[in-house]
């Protein structure tokens, strides 16, 4: 009766094993392993159309892994190009994670996180599978469970709050230090990091007046003034806080800042003034999808160029940002037009009404005539 | 003979004129229905000399500028129609598309709002003068109840029409007006059978956009008929037979009042337009929003009377006036000449303005 049991299990599942493991038969079959037909003697050996329990687990069968051996289980497959290469998957994983913070410790003997401890033994799910704990957007929770402090400093941050919306390109913790080759950035290749998405941030940092003085003086490029873990959306407050730990209001510096300060008010209030006008004129109803836009594509352009801000340069910022100042007040000005034009039909009631009384005198006299021929 | 002449003849041969214009010189423009043996020139020429009262005259206009009113309502609803999307989707966004975009879309949208306000306090004016007046006396009771009904249709029309487009204002005097309906014995469940149980989806847009440029519409229409129909048989209220012929008697005065009504409403519409504002979103609470003027008498009672009482005494107040005729058997002169009668309206009348200010002011 048993064999019969075991012959249909092997038939259904293919394998023996889930007869006596059938904790683990539903969660292996959510498994993207279990969909490409690895089978559990892959991994722990053993013969698993057995019938017969000592057999099943005779040969070279392992029941749990050291963390190295781990390594070596994935490693037999994810390292093999042969095999790797028809799923467009990287096959040098091994390698980076051996070189990697995470793997110089290990073989220290330190208790560092190997491969299923990321990606979870059984239950290993397709990185872009929204459930598998390496997805983009939960890679932050995965850090965390052992990177406390920099997870709690990075919830703070501007790049979270835009994973928390579901934004897949903002950036994680894989995308500065890496995922398998995981390692912290050297002191000097922090504006490197930034400098992969902040493009024309870091081109024009490295032109800045602050590039050399920083280095002298050991200040961490990017992150003197924006922090690293705990980055804040860069706007008019920074320019306070920051610029004061250095520089005191007697020095060149300082006025400079000053100027760049008031511009980006003055840019800021332009910006509010013409949302305030389209809202108005939004009400009434009148069209202002077209003022919307171009409010909009300038909005987006500033934030695009903001960059050129590091240059600490006065008459290139104001040249830069003044192209797009010159669109909100032109926004503006056309919202205002518009209203103006609006309230101009209030000077049709006296003209209609005008219209009206001639009409009704004319009538009068029409009427005055009829009646006398009449008579 | 003319082109015109011979078309005119043809036709006439073929086709009796003088009955399809008396049919449409019914809504007050002939006093007289046409001689059908006489041909139709002539005909017209008759009816335009024959001595008649003008309506053109205190307290007669209450009467025709309601009916100016409505055929404004009628011109400016056409117009509207024909960029008018009757569902969730569609109704706001085609709205705010015809104030904005197309040509006088806000002065036809604004005139549409307004002539239906103005409509309203019309015909309320008229029920008032016609119990001052008691008009309602034999032979006239027709006038009477076809002036409560038409009061009836035309605030259901106010409702459904300014459900239509669909903001917040809108979709909030729907659950309103449903509230205040509802309770009420056969009328609200007519309402509910017709209009749905009180939910805001294609089908309440859609029904409610036929009742008010279909159904309501024909109705008002055919009341009117029956009105002027029954004005020809027993004549106005108070005879006013100054002797005049139609032509160019009070043909010139009748043209006179609409161009000052068309100028009232657009100087109206103008300055005060209706205030559009956001679409409407079920499960939002909406605040600082009044009910129709005319169910504040309604929500005062709903919110300080047990339901069940609510909806008898509802039910009772709307069915009174239909029997008022013979309800009221006092002489037929002006009411401040009549003590007890003069009390007791002024009471009903000071008792629902009373309520609807305070309902108003909370």
């Amino acid at each position: 009766m048993i064999e019969i049991l075991i012959l249909f299990s092997i038939i259904a599942d293919s394998t023996g094993c889930f007869l006596c493991h059938s904790e683990v038969r539903s969660k292996y079959k959510l498994s993207i392993h279990y969909s490409e037909n690895v089978s559990c003697s892959d991994c722990h050996g053993g013969n698993e159309t057995a019938l017969d329990i000592k057999k099943a687990h005779s040969g070279n069968f392992r029941e749990k892994f050291t963390k190295m051996g781990v390594i070596e289980v994935c490693s037999k497959c994810h390292s093999s190009a042969e095999r790797m290469a028809p799923y467009g998957i990287p096959f040098d994983q091994k390698e980076l994670y051996m070189m990697s913070a995470h793997g110089k410790l290990l073989l220290k003997n330190k208790n560092v996180p190997v491969c299923s401890d990321c990606h979870d033994y059984h239950e290993v799910y397709k990185s872009q599978d929204k459930e598998s704990p390496v997805n983009r957007l939960k890679v932050p929770y995965l850090c965390g469970n052992c990177h406390k402090v920099e997870f709690e400093d990075y919830s703070q941050s501007i790049h979270f709050e835009d994973v928390k919306k579901g934004n897949g390109n903002s950036p994680t913790c894989v995308d500065c230090h890496g995922s398998h080759g995981a390692y912290p950035p050297g002191f000097r290749d922090i504006d490197k990091i930034c400098g992969k998405c902040h493009i024309q941030a870091r081109e024009n940092f490295l032109k800045s007046p602050h590039y050399k003085p920083f280095i002298e003086m050991g200040l961490k490029e990017c992150e003197a003034c924006h922090d690293n873990h705990k980055v804040k959306r860069a706007d008019i407050t920074l320019w306070d806080g920051k610029c004061t730990s250095c520089h005191n209001e007697k020095e060149e510096a300082f006025k400079v800042k000053e100027e760049i300060k008031s511009l980006l008010i003055e840019t800021e209030n332009s910006y509010k003034f013409a949302e305030e006008w389209i809202s108005k004129i939004e009400k009434i109803p009148l069209e202002t999808e077209d003022l919307i836009n171009r409010l909009k594509d300038a909005k987006k352009g500033i934030e695009n160029e903001k960059g050129v801000l590091h240059t600490l340069n006065v008459e290139r910022i104001k040249e830069v940002i003044n192209q797009y100042k010159g669109v909100y007040d032109d926004v503006a000005h056309e919202a205002i037009n518009k209203y103006k034009l609006f309230q101009t039909r209030y000077l049709l009631i006296p003209a209609l009404w005008f219209l009206i009384i001639v009409t009704i005198f004319l009538i009068q006299e029409y009427r005055k005539r009829i009646s006398k021929g009449e008579e | 003979m003319s082109f015109w002449e011979k078309v005119i003849s043809f036709i006439e041969r073929r086709i009796s004129l003088n009955e399809l214009l008396s049919f449409f010189t019914s809504f007050g423009i002939f006093y007289t229905p046409l001689p059908h043996n006489k041909p139709v020139k002539e005909a017209i020429k008759d009816a335009m000399e024959t001595p008649s009262p003008s309506y053109a005259r205190w307290p007669y206009l209450l009467g025709i500028l309601t009916f100016i009113l409505f055929i404004f309502q009628v011109i400016t609803g056409f117009l509207l129609l024909f960029y008018y999307i009757p569902s969730t989707n569609g109704a706001y966004s085609s709205t705010v598309s015809i104030i904005r975009d197309k040509p006088f879309g806000f002065f036809i949208f604004n005139i549409h709002h307004w002539s239906a306000i103005l409509l309203l306090v019309m015909i309320i004016f008229r029920l008032i003068r016609f119990i001052y007046h008691k008009v309602f006396s034999p032979p006239r009771e027709i006038f009477w109840i076809i002036a409560y009904f038409l009061f009836l249709f035309i605030a259901f029309a106010y409702v459904t029409g300014s459900v239509l487009p669909m903001d917040a204002g809108a979709g909030w005097v729907s659950y309103r007006f449903f509230e205040i309906i509802s309770p009420i014995p056969i009328v609200g469940k007519i309402y509910k059978i017709l209009l749905g149980a009180g939910k805001i989806n294609d089908i309440f847009i859609l029904r409610s956009y036929v009742f008010h440029v279909v159904i309501i519409p024909i109705l008002i229409f055919f009341l009117f008929y029956i009105h002027f129909l029954s004005v020809r048989k027993v004549g106005l209220s108070f005879g006013n037979y100054e002797g005049k012929s139609v032509f160019p008697g009070y043909f010139f005065e009748i043209l006179i009042i609409v161009f000052i009504t068309f100028a009232v409403v657009f100087t109206l519409a103008n300055i005060f337009p209706r205030k559009i504002f956001d679409p409407f979103l079920e499960y939002k609470n909406y605040f600082g929003f009044n009910v129709p003027f005319m169910f504040l008498f309604f929500d005062f009672l709903r919110t300080n009377l047990p339901l069940f009482l609510y909806s008898i005494i509802i039910f009772v107040l709307l069915l009174i006036p239909i029997f008022l005729p013979w309800i009221d058997r006092s002489p037929p002169i002006p009411l401040i000449k009549k003590p007890v009668a003069f009390v007791i309206y002024m009471v009903i009348f000071l008792a629902i303005l009373f309520t609807s200010i305070m309902e108003y002011i909370k």
